[in-house]
């Protein structure tokens, strides 16, 4: 039932001209109604026939409360906070994620530690109502330390429910391990053969440097 | 014989509270011909088929119109303005939001502008991406026309068939996203993240079944008589009308027109691409739904060509001023870290002003760009094809009848997120 098409020629002079002349346009076909399809009946009884067809195909449909979507490691689930072994944050409240939030979901409140990685979030706060799950806090992160989960179920009865301290963002790595993957994996972009693991320590070592580092008891 | 027992225990019957034929005024019979006393009826903000929220203040006589006003600006939310304290990538986020059926094109049409500024060379491959996304956002869009389109006209089984389609579209968007709207994929310089071989023979099954499905949605409807009882002859348009109201899109295609800014003002890779552009030839409704369903087989042939011949290489620019350097670098690297936090925070397009246009789903979708040089837009205008094609709702429903109003809407298709901004 495709329409056929047929070549015109090129439009009139009187059209404008500051276009680019498009030199054959098929036109769409306007064909009359034949006479069964104006006596309606043979096209219900098709168009009929087509429904009682679709009862017999799969069910495209998903029982959702059941039956959950497939997680794919590019989900954009709510945005959560990486664990060290030792239980603290990766994050060093740099700000980043906190300048680069369209919604402005995310409140860090700096502080410092004694530890060698001096800058720690006092607190880190994500309200989920604002946040869109768009990644950009993923992407621009220096540290790998907020990620994209897979938790799209977020639910609550108040709205303090929805604001997401510290405590309550910090998820271990073997929870994420497979969103990290996919981060090590897409944000090395054009640089194919470089490092893309964060030093498992954390701190900062440039390979110009090597030896150079300033040592732990210097802190 | 029970009706004397009825009125004694009943409530006060019904036309005691009721206006009743003689409580009406008078017809104004002395002019001798059958017009009735004009009545203003308000269809919407809240009425199904007007399409999001948008009014129309209708003064009719009978049953025929005889004017229309639109009120548009329920769904206002100052993109424009908002776009003045925003990065220029944090502005995808609420482009995304422009018309919602197709985020993903509207992010294009900002990236275009930007890198038009900034003068950055996309590679090869992001701009493959970013077509083949385009083309799936035209049918996303097109496929939500053709549900409630259909819906709109009595054919409610439509909309099964066309949102089963764009489900499984949406299933292909996220697994390329990780959204399944409002996907915030399109970066400065390329594109978020790459298209896997997976992925693409997935598509290329999705894009394989489509034209059947538009047969189907043909069958459903083409020759259904009385969907065309409800298209044909309804909101006809002339060419030179649709030219002076600046009409873009199928809309004007319809009306014989043949403008697309995919081939008279090419962008991406739409020069290398082999597609038709299908006009109509009276401008009703009835050709502006069969300008739209060609246009879904002209996207799957394009998309069909694009998954075939994806070329290799970058998906993001390689360049280390405008684009995020290396994560692992950043990691390990002073430099790099500067990098990262400068194009975060301090990344300006040189100081100038830009308009690009891209031919989306429903005309021509344009953004007017004024840097003054700061990290932030100048000012952003936003050229949106549905608040334009809108104009046309008058001269194509007064003159009509009333029932006509819902059909036309549903082929004009305008999106009020996009209008009202």
């Amino acid at each position: 039932m495709s329409p056929a098409t047929e070549t015109t020629a090129a439009p009139a002079a009187s059209e404008p001209r500051k276009y680019a002349a498009a030199v054959a346009n098929p036109k769409v076909l306007r064909r009359e109604l034949s006479l069964s399809e104006r006596l309606f009946f043979v096209p219900f009884m098709r168009a009929l026939a087509y429904t009682f067809s679709r009862m017999f195909q799969k069910d495209v449909t998903r029982r959702y409360p059941e039956q959950k979507m497939e997680i794919k490691p590019s989900l954009h689930g709510v945005p959560v906070l990486v664990m060290r072994e030792d239980g603290s944050p990766r994050c060093v409240a740099c700000g980043l994620c906190e300048f680069v939030c369209p919604p402005r979901a995310i409140d860090i409140e700096p502080g410092e530690t004694d530890r060698v990685i001096e800058r720690a979030p006092k607190e880190f706060v994500i309200d989920m109502l604002r946040c869109i799950e768009c990644s950009y806090c993923e992407e621009v992160c220096p540290e790998e330390a907020i990620v994209m989960s897979t938790d799209y179920e977020v639910v609550g009865r108040r709205r303090e429910d929805f604001v997401w301290d510290l405590k309550r963002l910090l998820k271990p790595v073997a929870a994420l391990q497979a969103r990290l993957e996919w981060v090590r994996r897409t944000y090395k972009r054009w640089d194919l053969k470089g490092e893309n693991a964060p030093p498992p320590d954390g701190v900062f070592r440039d390979p110009r440097w090597a030896g150079r580092e300033r040592p732990d008891e210097h802190h | 014989m029970s009706g004397a027992s009825d009125a004694t225990t009943r409530p006060p019957a019904l036309s005691e509270r009721t206006v009743t034929f003689q409580d009406l005024p008078d017809r104004p019979s002395d002019s001798g011909d059958l017009h009735s006393e004009r009545m203003e009826l308000s269809m919407g903000p809240q009425h199904p088929a007007t399409h999001g929220v948008l009014q129309c203040k209708l003064v009719l006589d009978g049953e025929k119109i005889v004017s229309l006003d639109p009120v548009v600006g329920y769904l206002h939310r100052g993109k424009e303005k908002h776009a003045e304290a925003m990065t220029y990538q944090q502005f995808f986020t609420l482009t995304d939001r422009l018309d919602y059926l197709q985020p993903l094109a509207n992010e294009v049409g900002w990236a275009l502008a930007v890198e038009k500024l900034a003068k950055i060379e996309v590679p090869a491959r992001a701009q493959a991406i970013r077509t083949i996304i385009c083309e799936f956002m035209r049918l996303s869009a097109h496929l939500v026309w053709a549900g409630i389109g259909g819906v709109d006209t009595g054919a409610v089984s439509m909309f099964m068939y066309a949102f089963r389609d764009r489900e499984a579209l949406f299933d292909l968007m996220d697994e390329l996203t990780g959204l399944r709207t409002n996907q915030e994929y399109i970066r400065i310089g390329g594109v978020g993240a790459d298209l896997s071989p997976e992925l693409v023979l997935k598509m290329k099954r999705w894009v394989a079944d489509f034209p059947k499905h538009v047969d189907e949605f043909e069958l459903l409807l083409t020759g259904n008589k009385i969907f065309h009882d409800r298209m044909r002859g309804v909101g006809t348009i002339t060419a030179q009308q649709a030219i002076d109201l600046g009409i873009t899109g199928p809309c004007l295609r319809a009306c014989g027109v043949a403008v697309d800014l995919r081939r008279a003002r090419p962008y991406l890779i739409y020069p290398q691409l082999e597609f038709d552009v299908p006009v109509g030839t009276r401008g009703d409704a009835y050709d502006r739904y069969l300008v739209r369903i060609e246009e879904m087989r002209q996207s799957a042939h394009i998309l069909e060509q694009l998954l075939d011949a994806l070329p290799a290489g970058d998906w993001i620019a390689k360049d280390w001023k405008n684009v995020l350097p290396p994560k692992g670098r950043v990691y390990t690297s002073m430099e790099e870290m500067i990098h990262q936090f400068k194009t975060v925070t301090e990344w300006c397009p040189p100081k100038g002003e830009v308009y690009v246009a891209t031919e989306a789903a429903n005309g021509e979708l344009g953004f007017y760009l004024v840097s003054a040089g700061r990290s932030h837009p100048y000012r952003v205008k936003i050229r949106a094809p549905s608040f334009v094609n809108l104009q046309a709702l008058r001269p194509m429903t007064e003159g009509g009848y009333f029932s006509d109003v819902v059909a036309v809407i549903a082929s004009l298709h305008f999106i009020m997120g996009e209008c009202d901004r």
